[in-house]
């Protein structure tokens, strides 16, 4: 019986460490806090993406030297 | 780095194609992300832990593409497309691509 529900209690511990996991670690939004200062090298772009969960807006700029793209929050 | 989806740019001429670009991702929503959404379709309406992950994955197959792209000394890609597809049962597969050329202004 203490088999069982010594068990169920890992499984149980299992489901909940993945879940704390995955919500400070691992299942984070894509460069959502990229940063508000532009680095060196990038140039703005017309490229405007509003989040259709957060609502925010950001625009992309580029770095043309690296091929990276840059995620500004915009007002 | 010009990204359209049509054959041509206007104001611009095509002067050397580079061949085909990608950009790949496959991600997924992890347990906690699943259940959530799995108690929101229980009652209708967006999911929006499935909205917000598609969209990530669709910027970051964007920005792999034009990262390969810019590998391969192209400066713009045209006839860009997203697919997508599922691997699993709760892994979401997108992929942009397109062709990378080399343009100048008219």
């Amino acid at each position: 019986m203490k088999f069982i529900i010594g068990y169920y209690i890992l499984q149980i511990v299992i489901v909940i460490l993945c879940i704390l996991l995955g919500y400070f670690i691992y299942d984070k939004r894509f460069k959502r806090n990229h940063g508000a200062k532009v680095p060196d090298g990038f140039q703005s772009t017309d490229e405007i993406n509003i989040d259709p969960v957060t609502g925010e807006k950001t625009r992309v700029y580029y770095n043309p030297d690296t091929g990276e793209r840059f995620y500004k929050k915009e007002k | 780095m010009l990204v359209v989806t049509t054959e041509k740019i206007e104001g611009y001429k095509i002067v050397e194609v580079k061949g085909p670009t990608f950009g790949l991702i496959v991600r997924s929503r992890g347990i906690g992300g699943d259940i959530m959404a799995g108690l929101k379709s229980l009652v209708g309406g967006e999911i929006k832990q499935y909205t917000a992950m598609l969209e990530d994955s669709r910027k970051e197959a964007m920005d792999r593409m034009i990262k390969n792209a810019n590998e391969m000394g192209a400066n713009a890609i045209v006839m860009m497309r997203y697919d997508s597809g599922e691997i699993g049962t709760n892994m979401s597969e997108i992929v942009a691509y397109g062709t990378a050329v080399i343009v100048e202004k008219i």
